[in-house]
């Protein structure tokens, strides 16, 4: 398990044991009852061959003893079913609480974690972890794992069962297993990679079909249709022609465990035969070995067909595991008292990748209640300023602290209460536009949402089909940048941080909504200390002060009035933004 | 727009400024992803609602402002693979970077043009994936191209330098363009400017 190179880690094959033994020993009273009833069920369908046995040799006898035994038969058949079925439902609520555990466990863990921690890692892993190897360890602990258990006590008990009859019977029984092993290690080997490369052909194709559903338009536009066709057409080709391998591998291998089987079934009749004929074994106990046998190739098959599935469950389950283990911080001890929000940056710098610096020795304070402006070409670091002093990147170089504290000392409950930023990339809630305000202050009523947002100079949630009702985000209705944008500013305003960083967060927007959500950025920032990038310069106008960034350093920085006098790189961008104004 | 004519000369670089809904709704129409009306758009003579969409985007290129990115490489995105293709080697594709201030982009980046660009472009920052947009229009071969608000991500300094080589690549062209836009840099540029909200050209070049 190694967390230096930034990826999530991965649990070793003994932590995942321990993890998965605590997570099924929570309860161990109900663990043990339910191996306890299974065993007891598979016990009672395994006395059938014996029984059935010892019916045939009843036959030879005067005193009969058929009837009751054909009853006892019965009665161990419908005990084992009735007894198999309550062990299962027990198994089931047992592993079904264990992986909610499980996904609440590593849910709670990734949230706690720093978001510049998460997206070293890449969010598609943990995404894909705390989806699809939830569903993978779901569907095997459903399916796969009461088969496998059931399976394998029933060869165990079978195998007791011929071994007590006669010790001979069992070593013929157990030339069909090299075998078997063979043909185990053979699937295995072969199925691996085939089942990976078909889930990968399937990850393409619907990535492929999901950029051509949402891009329509733009495909349309381009009227490159036929190629994304053919693009699509050639991705599910390519997951047919590995479907049909895996089946193919798939029925090489029960092939070779039928003959395996053939062999063995020979092996154990031939055995019985002999014996019977030369050494007195009885006619019944021959029979009951053979059933005993034929009575295997089920659980036998569904061993060895459930291994690759429990062999993925595994895989999953160290990724999952390996969340769990992550560090997280402990509850802070003392609410903290709000920040005055001075931020101070010193000598930091930061480069993403090596040889390219991103951040050059940017030394900087900002008093609280101060409101900045950041401009400067893309690229000359002003969102990693950004996210520096909101403590969401941790440079390479140097110190950033709020109210003279670094930000790595603050409890990060703490810190994000104090420090609000709204990114670039922002994102909607699926449900009502209220619940996704209502996030960020849980007690507000409807006139006072709707007040809000009256009062950020736009009242366009009136507009909507449904008012506050109305449901946005993936499937909801569509917002347009503008008003996404907006929501994103509503729910700052909501917060008490007394820092707020502001990316870009008015972009996306014409003329007309950008008046309307400089409206809102000016609201916002009142009494609090603000960082507002943005390329359009009304924001510097509007601010205290305004540092020009160029190459990853502060090349200038005062109040809009003094830059502008100057002729610099200040003057060049309002000259080109106001093209009469030079 | 009512009763309201604007008609774009062949070869042309005209400006529309219009509020947002009224922007949207032309570049949607122009895009034919709305069914146009009798004598609502007319096309070197022809009304277009008498043309199939088809027949509608084969004349011009009007992706919507959120055109979206394909998962792949930025060289990928570039290869503008429809009936309208632009043929061309790397000298096609440098000269549409050129224009578009891809190449800046494109130097900064460790893997250059073969870049991914994430799940919808999302590896990108928002003015980088405007720079491949633009790229990817000049490429279409389409003989008009309509595009809506094209560089709200990047910064002056640079939209000023896209605008006017932007404007040369396709002036060498011979092709028509129509911005629907806000920007002073882009308007700039431009041999007319239409004001839709105020009814009337406003500069003619």
């Amino acid at each position: 398990m190694t967390a230096t190179d930034g990826r999530l880690p991965i649990a070793t094959s003994a932590q995942t044991m321990r993890g998965v033994g605590a997570l099924l020993l929570a309860r161990p009273l109900v663990t043990v009852a339910t191996v306890g009833i299974l065993g007891l069920g598979v016990l009672a369908s395994v006395t059938a061959p014996w029984i059935v046995g010892a019916m045939i040799d009843s036959f030879g006898r005067a005193d009969g003893g058929f009837w009751p035994l054909a009853a006892l038969l019965v009665a161990a058949l419908v005990a084992s079913a009735v007894v198999t079925w309550g062990g299962r439902v027990l198994l089931a609520g047992t592993v079904q609480r264990a992986v909610r555990q499980l996904r609440e466990t590593a849910f709670a863990t990734a949230l706690a974690q720093s978001s510049h921690r998460l997206e070293a890692a890449g969010t598609g892993d943990l995404v894909s972890r705390l989806s699809g190897d939830i569903r993978a360890v779901g569907d095997v602990v459903s399916t796969a794992l009461p088969a496998f258990i059931t399976a394998l006590m029933t060869t165990v008990l079978s195998l007791a069962g011929l071994g007590l009859l006669d010790y001979r019977l069992a070593a013929a029984a157990l030339v069909a297993s090299p075998l078997q092993y063979l043909a185990l290690r053979s699937f295995l080997r072969r199925s691996g990679p085939v089942y990976r490369a078909h889930r990968s052909a399937q990850a393409v194709r619907g990535q492929r079909l999901i950029e051509t559903v949402r891009g329509a338009d733009t495909v349309r536009a381009l009227r490159s249709e036929r190629a994304r066709l053919d693009d699509l057409a050639s991705a599910s080709r390519t997951v047919i022609d590995l479907e049909l391998r895996a089946t193919h591998v798939r029925n090489t291998f029960y092939g070779r465990l039928n003959a395996a089987e053939l062999l063995g079934l020979s092996a154990v009749l031939v055995t019985g035969f002999l014996l019977v004929r030369f050494d007195g074994l009885s006619l019944g106990a021959a029979t009951a070995a053979a059933l005993y046998f034929v009575g295997l190739f089920d659980p036998i098959g569904t061993l060895l067909g459930t291994v690759d599935d429990l062999q993925d469950a595994g895989a999953s389950l160290a990724r999952l595991i390996g969340i769990t283990r992550m560090p997280t911080a402990a509850e802070p001890v003392a609410p903290s008292a709000r920040a005055s929000g001075r931020i101070e940056l010193r000598g930091v710098s930061h480069s993403y990748r090596p040889h390219r610096t991103d951040l050059v020795d940017v030394t900087l304070t900002i008093e609280p209640g101060e409101r900045v402006a950041v401009v400067g070409a893309s690229g000359a670091g002003k969102s990693t300023l950004a996210k520096i002093a909101a403590g969401l990147l941790i440079p390479d170089s140097g110190t950033a602290a709020l109210d003279g504290r670094a930000l790595g000392d603050w409890h990060p409950r703490h810190l994000r209460s104090s420090i609000a930023m709204i990114s670039q990339e922002l994102h909607v809630f699926s449900g009502t536009i209220r619940d996704d305000l209502r996030l960020f202050a849980p007690a507000a009523t409807d006139e006072q949402l709707t007040a809000l947002i009256a009062d950020l100079g736009d009242e366009w949630t009136r507009s909507l089909p449904g008012g506050l009702d109305t449901l946005v985000g993936a499937g909801g209705y569509e917002l347009t940048p503008a008003q996404t944008q907006h929501l994103a500013l509503a729910r700052l305003a909501l917060t008490d941080a007394p820092v707020v960083i502001l990316d870009e967060a008015t972009a996306e927007a014409g003329s007309d909504d950008g008046e309307r959500l400089d409206c809102a950025v000016e609201r916002i920032v009142r009494g609090r200390t603000s960082i507002v990038i943005a390329h359009r310069l009304s924001h510097a106008v509007r601010a205290d002060r305004v540092l020009v960034m160029d190459g990853g350093r502060i090349v200038q920085d005062g109040p809009h009035a003094q830059l502008v006098a100057v002729d610099g790189p200040y003057s060049r961008l309002w000259k080109a933004h106001r093209p009469d104004a030079g | 727009m009512a009763g309201r004519r604007i008609a774009v000369a062949s070869g042309a670089i005209v400006g529309i400024r219009a509020d947002d809904a009224t922007a949207t709704a032309l570049c949607d129409l122009l895009g034919a992803r709305r069914a146009p009306l009798r004598g609502e758009l007319v096309l070197n003579g022809h009304d277009a609602s008498m043309l199939s969409a088809d027949a509608v985007r084969r004349m011009l290129f009007a992706p919507p402002h959120e055109a979206v990115l394909f998962s792949g490489s930025i060289r990928d995105n570039l290869h503008v693979d429809g009936r309208g293709a632009v043929e061309g080697g790397d000298a096609a594709v440098m000269a549409a970077m050129l224009a578009s201030g891809l190449d800046e982009v494109v130097a900064r980046l460790p893997a250059g043009l073969d870049e991914a660009v994430g799940d919808n472009g999302r590896r990108l920052s928002g003015g980088q994936r405007q720079r491949v947009l633009m790229a990817r229009a000049l490429r279409t071969g389409q003989a008009v191209l309509v595009l809506h608000e094209p560089t709200t991500a990047i910064d002056p300094v640079t939209e000023a330098h896209i605008a006017r080589s932007a404007a040369a690549y396709l002036r060498a062209r011979g092709r028509t363009a129509v911005l629907i836009t806000a920007s002073p840099a882009l308007l700039g540029v431009c041999d007319e400017v239409v004001s839709v909200a105020a009814l009337r050209p406003e500069a003619r070049a």
